[in-house]
C-alpha cells in the first residue's frame, strides 16, 4: 500500500453497496408486513409495486405507488413504501419527504425512522441521521440494522467512541455480525492511528509513542524494530512497568530464549504474581530442561487459571522430569483434553506410561501419536495440493 | 602458501607391535561402559586457517538457481577425503549440481552441461597442493549430485565411490591406477529417485560392504508457488508438502554385483532421508544404522544380529525432540563424545528447532540433552547441515564442527534474526558439555556461507584433524587446523582381513593414563559426506597409549600394547589363514 492512500473505502464510497445489501432485507420484511395489508385497490396495487421492485422495475414501482396515493391519500404505508423506493434510487429529498409525511402523522410508524435516517446518511446529513437513528431504537421493535448504521453515522461525525459503543452492542446481539465485527476492527485501528499521529504531534520521541509503536511492530512480527522502540521507551522511563514483559515476549518470539529470560526475569521483579510472565519463564525453562525452576514458575502460572493447553504440556514435562509421574499423566492427560488434535503430549504420555510400567498404555500413546503426525502429515500434503491447483 | 610444506609431514604408517588375541580368549571387552576419567584440560586456543585458495582447489558448487525455486537448488553437495592413490595423503572429491531450465518439464533427469557442473577430484601431490586429476579418473560425473561414500566394496585395497544424485546413482570402481570405472549397470546400483545421504557399510557382517542409500522424497519438477504471492517473496516449499520415500539398500554379492535387500532386510521405512551414520548403539556386537530425516521423525535402524533390522527410534527415544516434536534432521554424527563406551547422537537441522543431542543411556534407550550438554542454547537461531565429532585440540574429548547456514533464501524476510549465510560453528567439548569457541577460531569463523557438506580428516598427516565444506551455489573451502597444543596424538588406519577391508564398523577402544576413549571406523556421518576412513585420538599429554582394543566387525578382538603417540598407525587385522579372507 502507498503512502497516504486508505486501506479500506470510505463509508460514502461504500455507502450504495451497503444501502443496496440492506434494501434487499429491508424488501423481505416489507412483504411480510404487506400480506395483511394488501386488501382492496390499495392491497393490490403494493402487491404489484413490491414485484416490479423485485425485478429492478423502479419506474413502474413509481407509478404504481403514485396511482396507489391517488386512491388512498395520505395512506402511512403507501408513503413508507414509496420513501423507500426513491431511496434505493437515490431520491433522498422526496424519500425524506414522504417519510416525513408518514412521522407527521405517527411518530413512531414501524421502521420509518430508520428509513429516514438512511435516507439523512445517504444525503450525508449525518447529524439528521443520528437523530432518525436515535428515535427509530426507541421503538419497542426497532430495525435490526439500526444500531449498526447509527455507529457509521456517528463515526463520520467524528464521535469514535460513541460508534465503537454502538457496535459492540450490535455484536452482543448477534457476536457473528459480520459487518459489524468488520467496522469495529477498522474503527479500532483507524483510533489508534489516529492516536499514533497525535501522539507524534505532541512529541514524536515520547515515552508513549515508543511503547505504542513497539506493541504495533510486534503485532506485525517485526520484532527486531519493537525491541528497538520498546527500548527507546524504557530509555524515556526506565521504571515504566510492562516493558521489560513486552521486550522480553519479542526475544521469546524471535528464539533468543537468554535475552527473553533477561527481560522476563526484570518483568517479574515488576510483578511477581503475573501469570503470563510465569508462563514464559517456565516454558524457556522447560526448553532448556531447568525442570525445577520451570514448576516453580508454571505453579504460580497456573493459580491464574490460564485457557493454555500448553501450560499443561509444560507442567507435564516438568513432573516428568522430577519423576513426579502421576501429576505428569494427570497434566498431559488434561493438555490432550484441552487440545486432542496435538501430537506431542501423545509422545510425553507415552514416556510417562513407560516408566509407569505400562508397556500397553504406552504403545497405545505412541500409536496415537503416530497416527496424529500421519493426519498432520496428510493434511500439508492436501495444502500442497490445493496451492498446486492454485497456481495452475 | 609460504611454510605450508614445512607443516606436512610425511606419514608414518608403522606395522604395529601387536599382541594378537584370537577370539576365543576371554579378554577385558572393549564394549565395557565406563566413564571415561580423561580430566578436562585447560582450554586451547583453537585455530583454522583457510588454505583453499594456496593448495590450488577451485571449486565451485552449482545450484542453477530459478525463479521456479525448486527444491533441489537448496541441497548443496558433499564432499569426501580420501586416500584415492594409497600414497599416504587425503585427496578430495567434491561432488557438483547441474544445469537446471527454468521452467524445468516433469519427469526431466539434469544432466551436466559442461565442465563447470563436473564433479572433481583433486589429488594432493607430496608438497601438500593439489591438481584438479577429474578427467584422467573419469570421475566427471552425471545428472544433479548430491552425495558421496567412499569404501572398498571389493577389498582390493583400493577405495571406491558411490556417488548420488537426483534421478540414479553412480559407483566408480577405483582402478588403481589412478582411474575409475563406472561398474553401476554391471553392479545394478542404479537406484532411482532422489538419493542422498549413502553409507558404505557391513550389515550382515560377511566381510563385504553393502550400501545403504537414503533418498528424500517423492519429486519432480512441478511449479509449485510456496511462500507469499507476492514479488520477491515466492520460497522454496518445505518438505511437508511432498510425501517420503523408502531407501535403497544393496546387498554386496561379492562377484561385483549387489541385489536390493531393503524389504528383506528391514530398513525400509519411508522418510524423507538426508544424513546416515553408523554404529554399535547397544554394544551387541552388530553395526546399527541412524537416519536423519527432514520433518518427520528420524529412524535408529537396530540390528537383531541375524541380518535383520527393527526400526526403533521413537520407543529409543530419538525419534522426536524432548517435546514430542518432529524436526528438519539434515546431518547427523553418531560418535561416542562422552567417553564413556556408548556413541551418542548429534543431528543438525533448521534454526529455531536446535541441534538435538541424545545421550546414551546405555540401555537401548537414548535421553534427549541438548540443553543440557550446551547446544541447545547456542544453536536457537542456526541452521546446521554437515557436522562430525573431532578432537582439534588433541585433548582427548571430541570437540563440534558444523557447516551452517538456512535453506531458505528470503528467512529473513519472515524471521529477521535468522541468517541465510552463517559461519561455521566450532564447539569445544569441555567433558562436561560443549562451549562456542567459534569466536576465537580465526577469521574463517566470521565468513558466512550457506553451508551444507562437510568433511573431517588430516590433510597434511600433522596429527591436526582439518576440515572440507561445501556451500551452496558457491566454493569449497579447505580449513586446516593451526591449533598450537602442547597434547600428542595418534591415528590408526585399520586394514581388515576377515572383516572388510576398510574395517568400517570396527570399535576401537584407546587407555591412556588420563582415561578411555572410544571411536567405530566410519567414511559416513555428516551431510551427503564421507570422511577419512583413519580413526584419530587426541591423547591430552599423554605420549603413549597403554592399550589400544580393536574389535574387528568380524568378532576379532585385538590388543595392541604401549604405543607410541604422535604417530599414524596402520594396525592389519589378524588373519587366520589367506583364504579365510573374503575376497571377490
Amino acid at each position: 500500500m502507498q503512502m497516504g492512500s486508505r486501506p479500506y473505502p470510505s463509508p460514502a464510497l461504500s455507502f450504495h453497496a451497503r444501502y443496496r445489501c440492506t434494501l434487499a432485507v429491508i424488501i423481505g420484511a416489507l412483504a411480510i408486513v404487506s400480506v395483511a395489508w394488501a386488501q382492496g385497490g390499495v392491497g393490490t396495487l403494493l402487491e404489484q409495486a413490491r414485484d416490479a421492485e423485485k425485478i429492478n422495475d423502479y419506474a413502474t414501482a413509481t407509478r404504481v405507488y403514485e396511482q396507489a396515493l391517488v386512491l388512498s391519500p395520505g395512506n402511512l404505508e403507501v408513503l413508507k413504501r414509496f420513501g423507500v423506493l426513491e431511496q434505493t434510487e437515490l431520491k433522498f429529498d422526496s424519500s425524506i419527504s414522504h417519510l416525513q409525511q408518514v412521522l407527521a402523522r405517527e411518530s413512531q410508524y414501524s421502521e420509518v425512522n430508520f428509513f429516514l435516517g438512511m435516507s439523512y446518511f445517504g444525503k450525508g446529513e449525518s447529524q439528521l441521521a443520528i437523530q432518525s437513528f436515535e428515535l427509530e431504537l426507541e421503538n419497542a421493535k426497532p430495525h435490526p440494522r439500526c444500531r449498526y448504521y447509527l455507529a457509521l453515522a456517528l463515526q463520520s461525525t467524528g464521535r469514535l467512541q460513541d460508534a465503537i459503543s454502538q457496535l459492540n452492542q450490535t455484536i452482543a446481539n448477534n457476536p457473528n455480525d459480520a459487518d459489524a465485527l468488520y467496522e469495529l476492527a477498522r474503527m479500532h485501528k483507524n483510533a489508534s492511528l489516529q492516536a499514533i499521529e497525535r501522539l507524534k504531534t505532541i512529541d514524536p520521541d515520547s515515552f508513549q509513542l515508543h511503547a505504542l509503536m513497539g506493541e504495533v511492530y510486534a503485532e506485525e512480527k517485526r520484532y527486531l524494530e519493537a525491541i528497538r522502540e520498546y527500548r527507546s521507551a524504557l530509555d524515556k522511563r526506565p521504571n515504566a512497568q510492562g516493558i521489560h514483559f513486552s521486550i522480553g515476549v519479542a526475544y521469546w518470539a524471535q528464539r533468543q530464549p537468554a535475552d527473553a529470560q533477561k527481560e522476563l526475569s526484570l518483568a517479574l521483579k515488576e510483578n511477581p504474581g503475573d501469570a503470563m510472565t510465569n508462563l514464559y519463564l517456565g516454558d524457556i525453562a522447560v526448553q532448556e530442561q531447568r525442570f525445577q525452576e520451570a514448576l516453580t514458575y508454571l505453579l504460580v502460572a497456573q493459580k491464574a487459571h490460564l485457557e493454555v493447553p500448553q501450560m499443561h504440556v509444560l507442567l507435564g514435562n516438568c513432573y516428568q522430569a522430577l519423576h513426579d509421574l502421576e501429576n505428569a499423566k494427570a497434566e498431559l492427560l488434561a493438555a490432550i483434553h484441552a487440545d486432542p488434535g496435538a501430537a506431542p503430549p501423545h509422545y510425553l504420555l507415552a514416556q510417562v506410561y513407560r516408566e509407569l510400567s505400562n508397556p500397553e498404555a504406552s504403545a497405545r500413546e505412541l500409536n496415537e501419536y503416530q497416527s496424529l503426525l500421519k493426519s498432520d502429515a496428510d493434511k500439508a500434503f492436501e495444502s500442497r495440493n490445493n496451492s498446486y491447483r492454485d497456481s495452475k | 602458501m609460504a611454510g605450508k610444506a614445512n607443516r606436512f609431514r610425511g606419514m608414518v604408517a608403522f606395522k604395529a607391535a601387536v599382541l594378537m588375541v584370537s577370539a576365543s580368549v576371554v579378554v577385558p571387552s572393549v564394549v565395557c561402559q565406563q566413564r571415561s576419567t580423561v580430566v578436562p584440560a585447560q582450554p586451547i586456543q583453537p585455530k583454522f586457517t583457510e588454505i583453499t585458495s594456496a593448495l590450488g582447489v577451485r571449486f565451485q558448487y552449482r545450484a542453477s538457481h530459478t525463479f521456479r525455486k525448486y527444491l533441489i537448488e537448496t541441497m548443496g553437495s558433499g564432499v569426501a577425503l580420501f586416500d584415492y592413490d594409497n600414497d599416504g595423503r587425503l585427496d578430495i572429491f567434491a561432488v557438483n549440481g547441474a544445469l537446471l531450465n527454468d521452467p524445468t518439464p516433469r519427469g526431466s533427469i539434469p544432466q551436466k552441461a559442461g565442465p563447470e557442473y563436473w564433479n572433481r577430484l583433486f589429488h594432493q601431490k607430496p608438497e601438500g597442493t593439489f591438481e584438479d586429476v577429474t578427467e584422467k579418473a573419469g570421475l566427471q560425473g552425471i545428472g544433479y549430485g548430491m552425495g558421496v561414500a567412499v569404501g572398498d566394496y571389493d577389498n582390493d585395497g583400493y577405495e571406491d565411490l558411490y556417488v548420488t544424485a537426483y534421478g540414479g546413482n553412480r559407483l566408480y570402481h577405483n582402478n588403481g591406477n589412478g582411474t575409475f570405472t563406472d561398474v553401476t549397470d554391471r553392479a545394478s546400483v542404479g537406484g532411482g529417485g532422489w538419493s542422498t545421504g549413502a553409507a558404505w557399510v557391513d550389515l550382515d557382517n560377511d566381510g563385504l560392504l553393502d550400501i545403504v542409500v537414503l533418498r528424500y522424497m517423492q519429486w519432480d519438477f512441478e511449479d509449485i508457488w510456496c511462500g507469499e504471492r507476492k514479488e520477491g517473496s515466492r520460497a522454496y516449499c518445505t518438505p511437508d508438502v511432498f510425501h517420503p520415500i523408502s531407501p535403497l539398500v544393496y546387498h554386496n554379492d561379492g562377484n561385483g554385483h549387489f541385489t536390493e535387500v531393503s524389504q528383506k532386510i528391514g530398513i525400509a521405512q519411508a522418510g524423507k532421508g538426508l544424513g546416515i551414520a553408523i554404529a554399535d548403539y547397544d554394544r551387541d556386537g552388530h553395526i546399527d544404522v541412524f537416519v536423519a530425516n527432514d520433518s518427520v521423525p528420524e529412524f535408529l535402524y537396530h540390528n537383531r544380529g541375524n541380518g535383520i533390522f527393527e526400526e526403533v527410534a521413537l520407543p529409543s527415544g530419538v525419534a522426536v525432540d524432548g517435546e514430542g516434536r518432529s524436526f528438519a534432521g539434515m546431518g547427523v554424527d553418531f560418535t561416542d563424545y562422552r567417553n564413556d563406551g556408548l556413541p551418542s547422537l548429534l543431528i543438525t537441522d533448521l534454526a529455531t528447532q536446535v541441534y538435538a543431542v541424545y545421550q546414551n543411556n546405555g540401555d537401548g534407550s537414548f535421553t534427549y540433552e541438548s540443553y543440557p550438554s550446551g547446544i541447545g542454547r547456542m544453536t536457537m537461531t542456526h541452521s546446521g547441515w554437515g557436522v562430525r565429532f573431532f578432537d582439534y585440540d588433541n585433548d582427548g574429548w571430541k570437540d563440534l564442527l558444523i557447516a551452517q547456514g538456512h535453506d531458505l533464501d528470503t528467512i529473513q524476510l519472515t524471521f529477521p534474526n535468522i541468517r541465510y549465510r552463517e559461519p561455521m560453528l566450532l564447539a569445544r567439548n569441555t567433558g562436561k558439555g560443549f562451549v562456542d569457541v567459534s569466536g576465537d577460531a580465526g577469521p574463517v569463523f566470521q565468513e558466512p556461507w550457506v553451508g551444507r557438506g562437510l568433511a573431517i580428516g588430516d590433510i597434511d598427516n600433522d596429527g591436526r584433524m582439518d576440515a572440507v565444506v561445501t556451500t551452496n551455489d558457491g566454493p569449497l573451502h579447505i580449513l586446516h587446523n593451526d591449533t598450537t597444543s602442547p597434547n600428542h596424538w595418534l591415528t590408526l588406519k585399520l586394514v581388515g582381513h576377515r572383516s572388510n577391508r576398510d574395517a568400517i564398523g570396527a570399535l576401537v577402544k584407546i587407555v591412556t593414563a588420563q582415561g578411555v576413549q572410544f571411536a567405530t571406523v566410519t567414511t559416513a556421518s555428516s551431510y551427503l559426506s564421507s570422511s577419512d576412513k583413519r580413526v584419530h585420538f587426541g591423547l591430552g599429554l599423554d605420549s603413549t597409549a597403554k592399550t589400544i582394543e580393536i574389535r574387528w566387525p568380524s568378532g576379532t578382538r585385538q590388543i595392541l600394547e604401549n604405543i607410541r603417540a604422535d604417530q599414524i598407525l596402520q594396525v592389519d587385522e589378524p588373519s587366520a589363514t589367506a583364504n579365510e579372507r573374503p575376497r571377490n
